[in-house]
């Protein structure tokens, strides 16, 4: 986790840093954000035209927020726009481990690693970016280990209902059939 | 002779039927660490139950047309003395069979069904069959010692077994299992089924009676030595007391591994969920815990003197030690707590510093109804955080009539804090509760969702309204603005109330059970959506 707030601050920086209209708009949107006004920020961001641009501050409204469906559902749409971001795939994976979703965070992590494999070499970042999928890959396995055993679980529960259902109900006619008999 | 043999049957009648509601009423206490104990998995545990002991009937009824129907009944009785005396050690294996370890309340929800109702059939089919099992031989052994009609004769035995469930029905909850464990309240059972076999054995040979008898004994008493496998606590927390309550059984556990140590209060199957929590300081305890939203309205209100505090629910005195820490500064607490579980009051007092004196009074073993029906206001505040088996918000305490008891209690101006478990602001529970609350208190109300929980806290005032995250008056000051009311203005973390279109949830007509599994089925729903 150290390593994905590095990823975050580092790319965030990058990002506004790299666009100077992106820049003034998520300056408003951090502002609005600060000043406890979340309702405002996302206004503010709505009303970003870059739809890469908008997906990046929605998103880091909503996770800011802990609207985590939310933000994974705004970083896959900035995906579509802007597919070689790796803050927004990041962001989405961590938004879907946030919810316990093992299933959509290795969806996300597919699509991380997919960006960090055609990133622009830049040694230190690229290594926190790596860092950070690393972790994710473990965390999202073992919730993607725990749904599975609860599928099977569930599925298992169900068979032995039935079968023990079956077998007790032919018991019961069997005890039924046959005439009365007295010693 | 006949009057002996009657007399021994008879007997034998009312231990089985003791052993069988023993059985029956402890089991949902045997699966409540791993199920938990809500009304589907007490409709499982009964249904599964009952099933058996009707399959028991007519195998009974076949066995009885034998030579030797004592000898089935003797055979069957030590049968489910054997099985009785086992079901605390295999419980832990048969659940965990349909119910893994390490998933979130909200995840296991959906095993809860079908997993409770598997690990009930394969755990107590065959005790409840085998105990069903003696009633119709019971009634043909004492037809062949002391022939009568069918009738005078099934309903002597009847009235016998009943006897003998009316005993356990009333020992069960209110001595065994929180006085004696589950381990020995099934090991009592064990023996009262061996002491029916002895009584039923009485046309039997020697070497017969004694193998069977001897079997059941020594198969009850290794259950003894054999230890009971309990549910574990995560990594990092260690376990620092256990209890069986009449309700439930609750533990206390603690993290010695962050920074701050911190111990919470988890009943029945616990998973991630917590009752209550403590720290070493009062005050608010950080984002995810919806305490902290119970200490908003005197921050909004800015009192001076006494902030007057009634806490339902109060389990181990969370709300109290987070309420007082954030009052402001010459701000005293005058609180009152209702606790209906006696255990988790003790527990309170000797790990989470739960005080009682003058200024923190607290009323233990109560239903909060009934303490609310005495009108122990005026309050300026009532936190509502009552739930039953850990998911369940009781029927009682969610209908219009009771807000409506619990808006005479309060002081002009006085607030209502309601927490419900529940996924967002839409959720159906959400709405149907805070619907129910705007036709009591004839005002707004305001859901917030409190982020990185699973928690909707409500608000609504009397006489007044509560201040909207959209509008002037929502900030109230450090350390409350620059976390969690700043975080709540976001759009789908709050939702105002005014104009309710659906009747309220009232004493008559209340699905609370239907909305709170809509609102997980709901839950799971927006999760598939993401994949």
């Amino acid at each position: 986790m150290r390593a994905s707030r590095r990823c975050v601050d580092a790319a965030l920086v990058c990002v506004v840093s790299a666009t100077s209209s992106f820049a003034q708009s998520f300056v408003d949107v951090q502002a609005a954000a600060e000043a406890g006004d979340f309702s405002r920020a996302r206004d503010t961001a709505t009303r970003i035209v870059d739809l890469g641009e908008r997906a990046r501050s929605l998103v880091w409204i909503d996770y800011g927020a802990r609207d985590y469906a939310s933000a994974v559902a705004e970083a896959r749409t900035g995906l579509a726009a802007t597919p070689s971001d790796p803050w927004l795939a990041e962001r989405a994976v961590a938004a879907a481990l946030a919810l316990r979703d093992g299933r959509a965070a290795t969806r996300g992590l597919d699509d991380f690693e997919r960006v960090i494999a055609r990133a622009t070499p830049d040694t230190a970042e690229l290594a926190d970016w790596r860092a950070t999928a690393s972790d994710y890959r473990a965390r999202a396995r073992e919730l993607t280990v725990l749904e599975d055993a609860a599928d099977v679980a569930l599925n298992r529960s169900r068979w032995t209902v039935i079968v023990l259902l079956v077998a007790a109900s032919v018991s019961g006619w069997l005890c039924l059939r046959g005439g009365e008999q007295r010693p | 002779m006949n009057r002996f043999v009657r007399a021994r049957l008879g007997l034998a009648a009312a231990l089985a039927g003791a052993s069988t509601m023993i059985v029956e009423l402890a089991a949902v206490r045997l699966i409540a660490p791993y199920f938990g104990a809500s009304m589907v998995v007490w409709s499982n545990v009964i249904g599964v139950v009952l099933f058996a002991l009707a399959l028991g009937y007519l195998l009974g009824a076949r066995l009885a047309r034998g030579e030797r129907p004592a000898r089935s009944l003797t055979g069957a009785l030590a049968f489910a003395a054997l099985a009785c005396a086992w079901l605390p050690f295999l419980s832990t294996s048969a659940c965990r069979a349909f119910l893994p370890e390490g998933l979130a309340l909200h995840e296991a929800f959906r095993l809860v069904s079908w997993g409770s109702l598997a690990a009930t059939a394969v755990l107590f089919l065959p005790t409840a069959l085998a105990l069903g099992t003696a009633s119709p031989l019971l009634a043909e052994a004492w037809q062949r010692a002391s022939p009568g009609s069918a009738g005078a004769i099934g309903g002597r035995v009847l009235g016998a077994s009943t006897l003998g469930g009316l005993v356990g029905v009333f020992v069960t909850p209110h001595f065994l299992v929180p006085e004696l464990g589950l381990r020995t309240t099934y090991w009592i059972a064990a023996t009262l089924l061996v002491l029916a076999a002895v009584c039923a054995s009485f046309e039997m040979g020697f070497e017969p009676r004694f193998g069977v008898r001897s079997l059941a004994w020594v198969g009850a008493v290794a259950s003894a030595f054999v230890t009971v496998a309990e549910p574990t606590t995560s990594v990092g927390w260690v376990e620092l007391e256990r209890r069986e309550s009449p309700y439930q059984r609750v533990r206390v556990v603690e993290d010695r591994s962050g920074a701050e140590r911190m111990r919470l209060l988890q009943v029945n199957e616990g998973l991630d969920s917590f009752q209550s929590v403590w720290l070493a300081r009062k005050g608010l305890i950080g984002e995810g815990y919806y305490y902290d939203a119970f200490a908003l309205p005197a921050a909004w209100s800015k009192p001076t003197g006494t902030w007057r505090l009634c806490v339902l629910g109060l389990g181990a005195g969370t709300a109290f030690r987070v309420i007082e820490g954030t009052l402001p500064t010459g701000v005293q607490l005058d609180a009152l707590g209702v606790e209906i579980d006696p255990v988790v009051t003790e527990l309170g007092r000797r790990w989470f510093e739960l005080v009682e004196d003058a200024q923190h009074r607290v009323v233990s073993g109560v239903d909060a109804r009934t303490v609310v029906r005495t009108n122990p206001g005026p309050f300026d505040q009532v936190v509502l955080d009552a739930y039953a088996n850990q998911v369940e918000i009781p029927a009682h305490l969610s209908t219009v009539e009771f807000f409506e008891l619990l808006h005479d209690t309060l002081a002009p101006g006085g607030w209502l804090s309601v927490n419900v478990g529940a996924f967002g602001c839409d959720d159906p529970l959400v709405i149907a509760l805070a619907e129910t609350i705007e036709v009591a208190f004839e005002g707004s109300v305001l859901a917030v969702r409190i982020p990185a929980s699973r928690n909707v806290v409500l608000f609504a005032r009397r006489d007044a309204r509560p201040p909207r995250p959209d509008a002037p008056g929502w900030r109230a000051g450090e350390p409350f603005d620059s976390d969690l009311l700043a975080k709540t203005t976001h759009p789908a973390n709050w939702r105002w109330f005014e104009g309710a279109k659906r009747a309220p949830l009232d004493d008559d007509s209340n699905p609370i059970d239907r909305l709170q599994l809509e609102s997980l089925e709901l839950g799971r729903a927006r999760l598939s959506t993401l994949r």
